[in-house]
């Protein structure tokens, strides 16, 4: 018997069928670990003390007339693609994106419920819809928008959208639904109109665009919205595509900066990018001479969630990628290998969703790999797009590299420049 | 006893980070976090393993990304798997300890992906070793690890110790 116990340990062996539990439901041991890793980095917090006292960067005009720049231009951008079909008695309002929630299925807007209270249940970018208003909550909470994708546990369905496509062998109508995860695509297509028309489908990539339904129960939805490229799943048979699933690949306007409400009868508005969110001035401390990881050290009534984002004035340099009471770890911005959904903003033209990829790094400069139709093909600079933290903040000026779809970018200062805070929600500061 | 589990609990993540620094430099393939599992592995009380490798685990969540609970089980399973093996191998052997060493080069960095990748969690803590990277480990972990286990407050948790 002991010489079973000596050689298979059953507390080591329950201790990790424990931590296979709380990998898989994080949200019953989060606290658990927040004061494991509080208590852990007390001695971190103390070398903090030590510092000097943090202060706010004050030489920000630079970063300052670039923000408000972007938004300037990517609100004029948003207002010239007003979709024909929107009725006039619209008024466009448009919405900054504070960042994602519940798996990026929501993006939490600028505004509050009770300041969107008139505004219809669709949201658009450009000519594309993206969802629809999140079930309203208390007039004082910010609201939510409900992406059009893929159906998620435990979040509240989307609406199904009364659609169209035009193929090569005439006009499908259908009906736009959230996919299983099982699917190959976030949104499937049911009840189609004519299956013959379906049947004799061989190529897909034809846009579908919402189609008015007759007094539709679940509110009206303007036509001639894009919702996506239609993809056809099915068998090969004789060189010929047996088609047997239906599907939509969403468009990618739900990473965008900003969305615009409808309002009806009134005046619209303009995004508020700073609504709701606080600055405290922080003092970060690289832990490694490559400077891959600081620690700052928090004020203790500050609640930090994992991704909230570190500012120098207007300019993001990193997110916290650990937190607890009074500390948190940060992951600078600009790490080979990392990867963001961004918007470039060229000195002329329109701007436009890239992802880059951080191939190589200096102390100056940051070397990526550009994906998007248009790419990087000029000087200009980057900013944060809606995935990730607030949309509008300023990742550097960039210009294209030697090589096709790449780019060189300034990278920010070292933390021991200081003028660092953490850019936080109200609602995380405890009165 | 409880003073080592406490001086366990604070000095982990600076044996982490103490590795992040090192890692910048010329003495780069000595690679701490492993001498800490190559402990765990071979030498330290079965008793003590789930409160060793929680303090680790803690450790490295605070130096690197990812959660508790994914560096726990990156760290947890190579040491289990290498566990039962001690009543096999006489584990003074240099050949068995660089062979122990070799594996768990080999398992954490690929158990700590494939944890990140199936909770679309990120760790940075991911570096795959080269043959020169396992051939360092088998030759530099041994007598780290026999550093590690003759110092506080490892020493309190290793096989034999009072």
């Amino acid at each position: 018997m002991s010489r079973a116990r000596k050689f298979f340990p059953v507390g080591l062996y329950a201790s990790l069928l424990l931590a296979l539990l709380a990998l898989a439901q994080p949200r019953v041991f989060a606290p658990l670990g927040r004061w494991c890793s509080a208590a852990a980095a007390l001695p971190f917090r103390a070398y903090g003390m030590l510092g000097a006292q943090p202060a706010l960067a004050t030489n920000e005009s630079d970063a300052r007339s670039r923000a408000v720049v972007f938004w300037s231009r990517a609100v004029a951008s948003e207002r010239r693609a007003r979709p024909a079909a929107i009725p006039s008695e619209f008024a466009a309002c448009t919405c900054a994106v504070r960042g994602q929630v519940a798996r990026g299925t929501r993006l939490v807007l600028d505004r509050r419920w009770g300041e969107i209270a008139d505004c219809a249940d669709f949201v658009t970018v450009g000519h594309s819809l993206v969802g629809f208003l999140a079930p309203r909550g208390n007039d004082a909470d910010w609201a939510e928008v409900q992406l059009l994708g893929r159906a998620t546990r435990g979040q509240a369905p989307v609406r199904s959208v009364p659609a169209r496509v035009e193929t090569p062998n005439g006009e499908l109508r259908f009906v736009v639904e959230q996919a299983a995860g099982i699917d190959p695509w976030p949104l499937r297509c049911a009840l189609i109109d004519d299956p013959y028309v379906a049947a004799g489908l061989q190529s897909d990539g034809h846009v579908v665009v919402t189609q008015g339904f007759v007094e539709d129960p679940l509110g009206v939805v303007p036509p001639d919205l894009r919702i996506g490229e239609l993809r056809v799943w099915g068998y090969e048979r004789d060189g010929r595509r047996l088609p047997v699933g239906f599907f939509v690949d969403p468009s990618e306007a739900g990473r965008a900066p900003l969305v615009t409400l409808w309002q009806r009868g009134g005046r619209g508005g303009v995004p508020v990018p700073d609504a709701g969110l606080v600055r405290h001035a922080v003092q970060a401390f690289s832990m490694t001479p490559g400077g891959g990881r600081w620690f700052v050290a928090v004020p203790f009534e500050t609640r930090l969630g994992l991704g909230a984002s570190v500012v120098r004035g207007e300019r993001l340099v990193g997110t916290v990628t650990t937190a607890g009471p009074g500390y948190a770890f940060v992951t600078p911005l600009g790490l080979v290998g990392q990867e963001w959904q961004a918007v470039f903003m060229p000195v002329r033209g329109a701007v436009r969703d890239v992802i880059v990829h951080v191939t190589d790094a200096t102390d100056e400069r940051v070397a990526l790999r550009v994906e998007g139709t248009l790419g990087i093909d000029g000087a200009g600079a980057l900013f944060t797009g809606g995935a990730h933290g607030p949309a509008g903040l300023w990742l550097g000026d960039v210009e294209p590299g030697r090589i096709p779809n790449t780019a060189l970018m300034t990278r920010a200062a070292p933390p021991d420049r200081g003028g660092l805070a953490l850019l936080v929600r109200s609602a995380e500061v405890r009165p | 006893m409880i003073v080592a589990w406490i001086v366990w609990f604070f000095l982990a993540p600076h044996l982490f980070w103490l590795d992040r620094v090192v890692s910048g430099t010329i003495v780069a393939p000595l690679d701490i976090g492993l001498g800490l599992a190559f402990v765990f592995a071979l030498f330290a009380r079965a008793s003590a393993l789930p409160g060793l490798l929680l303090g680790a685990a803690v450790g490295r969540a605070l130096a690197f990304d990812g959660a508790i609970a994914l560096h726990f089980l990156a760290i947890g399973l190579p040491v289990a798997g290498l566990f039962p093996l001690r009543g096999v191998f006489f584990r003074g052997s240099v050949f068995w300890q660089g062979a122990a060493a070799v594996f768990l080069a080999l398992a954490v960095p690929r158990v700590a992906q494939f944890f990140a990748r199936i909770t679309v969690g990120a760790t940075d803590a991911i570096d795959f070793p080269s043959a020169f990277g396992l051939f360092c480990s088998a030759i530099l972990v041994p007598p780290l690890a026999w550093c590690l286990r003759q110092l506080p407050p490892l020493r309190s948790f290793v096989e034999g110790a009072s």
